[in-house]
């Protein structure tokens, strides 16, 4: 995939407290709604703009595309007075890389 | 004596003929004809899930649904959609994988894992119960270990998808 190249996307979102218990369990953090779209509309407007070239096979913390979507789901924690995220997938972000 | 070894031979062969049965793949036919049933030219309710293949050069590749249309239009328009699907998943058929991007090798580590272990002890093994029929990898698993592990899942029905705000894998049984 070249950079500048728009794909399409496609998302499918699971609203349910139990999917919050998971995250929760997982990550010790709270979260909502909002951080969920806010994280994924991230990737779905990188997708859409062709800035993607740089998203790796793998998810992970290294991953740029996932610290992206982090960075932008912790604006959605500012408003919400939610603790910061500082992880994907149980691994921590490199700090330089979150603003 | 001679009559006496050629019915241990033939004996050795109906046992090695028993095993391999045992180990055949019957992927689930009602997820199979609800794949094929979809229109082709417009989006997959299947988008986020991984599906296995063997490559020709003995490699594994994950595809998703789209890539599944793909490798179907480019090699295999001469069966049916259905047909391809179920020898595919069964993997009877080989694939040229060069375009495609998700490839791994069988870790042989879990291979002989999953060939010695019942496959509840496999799941119990390397996997976390969510709720009913549904897991998750744990956590201490290897990289290298992973997309394995996921694909002896597959060969039994059990189909992955990611949970990418968390960023694992979620696991379900299909059938």
């Amino acid at each position: 995939m070249k950079n500048g190249t728009p794909l399409e996307s496609q998302t499918v979102f699971y609203f349910s407290e139990e999917a919050k218990d998971i995250f929760k369990q997982s990550t010790g953090l709270e979260d909502n709604d909002f951080t969920i779209i806010t994280h994924e509309m991230q990737h779905q407007y990188d997708l859409d703009q062709g800035k993607s070239a740089d998203n790796l096979e793998e998810n992970s913390a290294k991953d740029p595309s996932e610290i992206a979507a982090v960075n932008n789901e912790n604006r959605a924690r500012k408003i919400d007075n939610l603790e910061k995220r500082t992880t994907y997938d149980g691994e921590k972000i490199d700090p330089n890389k979150l603003k | 004596m001679k009559k006496n070894r050629i019915i241990l031979i033939l004996l050795f062969f109906a046992f090695c003929l028993s095993c391999n049965t045992n180990h055949e793949i019957s992927f689930d036919k009602k997820l199979i004809k609800s794949i094929s049933d979809e229109n082709k030219y417009l989006p997959s309710r299947f988008f986020n899930l991984f599906f296995f293949c063997k490559c020709q050069n003995e490699e594994i590749s994950i595809l998703s649904v789209y890539e599944l249309r793909e490798v179907y239009h480019n090699g295999f328009k001469n069966m049916y959609y259905k047909d391809f699907l179920t020898e595919l998943f069964n993997q009877k058929l080989k694939v040229d994988c060069t375009l495609l991007n998700n490839k791994f090798k069988i870790n042989a580590d879990v291979q002989k894992n999953f060939l010695k272990m019942t496959l509840v002890d496999f799941i119990n093994f390397y996997c976390v119960k969510k709720r009913e029929n549904i897991f998750w990898l744990k956590n201490d698993i290897a990289e290298e270990s992973k997309k394995s592990i996921l694909y002896f899942l597959f060969l039994n029905n059990y189909i992955t998808n990611i949970d990418d705000y968390n960023g694992s894998f979620v696991i379900m049984k299909v059938s």
